[in-house]
């Protein structure tokens, strides 16, 4: 009983992480950003973090685990209409959020020093998290809300054929930089960096609404295409759609560059 | 207490990933970061302009499409065929083959002729396989080799053991450092491991072709019975076989990335 207990707390441990990127494709879109930040905004944004951004990716997360931030774990999504706009009813979500953020951040003269970290922090979390395509509720797919699952194929049949299950949520959370275990963050955004480096400039522009549509947009269609409840992904499948975590994981790095090099552009 | 067990293998399940690593994953990686450390200039342009990622991106990307459409034929590339003369089989099933094909349809200059998508594939496949020769338990020996695993198929896949529990020699070394205590390690800290032989040792290992390396390859796979006997218990491995074991396999890893270093050099120069 003990062991089961164990295992119980680790894998619960391990769930309160499951709010958007896995830790380590979230450290790598912050290493994309620092890599695009201008000297200015570099030098403004290490004189109030002083470790560097990737350390501090996930950072709402790491606060809820310390009791703080209690009231934010809603922050990390968006809830779109059926055309793809926003819901913007409440604050409670990532855009209405970044927004504050960029207030905040553009008022910084009259903020303590903690609270221009905290901005910053929050900026380059929930910038993050409106590019993981399962951060997008959208109306009419009530499946976005919950979460479901599906099956992949391993193509193969007969005895040797096999379903894993796999569900929306880890899969564009975890199951590709997963597959990357063996890379650090730096190592991790070089590679998104190279394989995108023709599309980096043209991917910093546009606001945090212009961005929630954009992956609003990827996810209706892979919802309308490909993802039924109880559908059968095959593997090529699987290994296409690769493509789109690692392209969003550039936009959301070339983006939160943008933002904190327009914001600290002026004193 | 059934049930208990039930609820933590269904909570289990949402948080274990797809995909088990193979020889692994981490392997197959390094196979590549060391492989692009010694690369000439050339080689390391063409491989950019032909692949997105870079080698040790690709490293695992042959167990990722092994049974896709238009995919299947790879799959008897994996592993290195030994004659009864013990010598590297040549037949089109197996590794040899492939490498030989890809390196005879590329070299001279010919990759210029080629479908960009066709010689990104062969890089991939070469990424892969040159590394999975390297790895024992990918040598088939012929069923008459002595001595005889015979009642655990060609790949030799004798069982040892884990805390008293049968474990397959061969989903050990898919798994090595999952099993071996390197779980995240990153490909900085295995690159420290693995890249470490001196300049005439790197030569030596970078000489020949696919068949000298495949004949070195038969040598090395040997060593893994004495290394490893059947029946043996990794968890009550002293440290000194732990590291016995782990020199072994990085040292297979350097000669795999060294190898395959050579070969893109070949076809780029």
């Amino acid at each position: 009983m003990k062991r089961i207990y164990i295992l119980l707390v680790i894998l619960l441990g391990s769930a309160s992480s499951a709010f958007a990127w896995s830790d380590r494709a979230a450290a790598a879109i912050a290493e994309i950003a620092s890599k695009h930040l201008s000297e200015e905004a570099r030098n403004n944004i290490t004189a109030v973090i002083s470790t560097p951004l990737l350390e501090n990716a996930n950072f709402l997360v790491k606060e809820r685990k310390e009791k703080r931030e209690m009231m934010s774990s809603e922050w990390h999504y968006v809830e779109v209409y059926n055309t793809l706009y926003p819901m913007l009813d409440n604050d409670a979500n990532a855009i209405t959020q970044i927004e504050n953020a960029v207030t905040a951040l553009r008022n910084r003269a009259s903020l303590p020093e903690a609270e221009v970290r905290r901005n910053i922090l929050i900026l380059v979390n929930l910038v993050s998290d409106i590019h993981c395509i399962s951060n997008i509720r959208i109306e009419g797919f009530d499946r976005t809300y919950s979460g479901f699952n599906f099956s992949i194929w391993n193509n193969r049949t007969g005895k040797r054929s096999r379903y894993s299950k796999g569900n929306w949520k880890k899969l564009w959370e975890n199951s590709y930089s997963s597959r990357r275990s063996v890379f650090s963050p730096q190592d991790y955004a070089g590679e998104v960096m190279h394989c995108f480096r023709e599309d980096l400039a043209g991917f910093a522009n546009g606001t945090p609404t212009d961005w929630t549509m954009e992956v609003a947009g990827e996810a209706k269609s892979l919802l309308s295409e490909i993802f039924a409840e109880g559908v059968v992904i095959r593997m090529e499948e699987f290994n296409r759609l690769e493509m789109f975590h690692e392209r969003n994981m550039a936009r959301a790095g070339s983006r939160i560059a943008m933002l904190l090099n327009d914001i600290f552009a002026t004193k | 207490m059934k049930r208990a067990k039930l609820i933590i293998l269904t909570i289990a399940s949402a948080f274990i990933a797809f995909e088990a690593s193979a020889w692994g994953a981490p392997q197959h990686s390094t196979v590549g970061y060391v492989a692009t450390r010694h690369l000439t200039p050339e080689a390391k342009k063409w491989c950019d302009h032909y692949l997105r990622h870079s080698l040790a991106y690709y490293g695992p990307w042959m167990d990722h499409i092994r049974y896709c459409e238009g995919f299947k034929a790879s799959r008897a590339w994996h592993g290195l065929y030994v004659t009864e003369a013990n010598e590297p089989s040549t037949h089109e099933r197996g590794a040899m083959a492939m490498i030989k094909r890809v390196r005879e349809e590329m070299k001279d200059g010919k990759h210029l002729m080629m479908n960009d998508s066709i010689v990104a594939d062969n890089i991939r496949y070469l990424i892969h396989t040159v590394g999975e020769i390297h790895c024992p338990v990918h040598v088939a020996f012929p069923l008459s080799f002595e001595p005889r695993y015979e009642e655990t198929s060609e790949f030799n896949r004798y069982d040892i053991k884990k805390k008293g529990k049968t474990l397959r020699l061969h989903n050990f070394w898919d798994g090595i450092g999952w099993q071996l205590g390197r779980r995240g390690w990153t490909m900085e800290q295995y690159l420290e491991v693995t890249d470490t032989f001196s300049e005439e040792e790197r030569k030596k290992a970078m000489q020949g072709d696919e068949i000298d390396w495949g004949r070195d390859c038969i040598k090395d796979a040997v060593k893994l019975y004495d290394i490893m006997p059947r029946g043996m218990d990794i968890a009550k491995i002293s440290e000194e076989k732990r590291q016995e074991i782990w020199d072994y396999a990085d040292y297979l890893v350097a000669k795999g990335g060294y190898r395959l270093a050579a070969i893109l050099n070949e076809i780029f120069k």
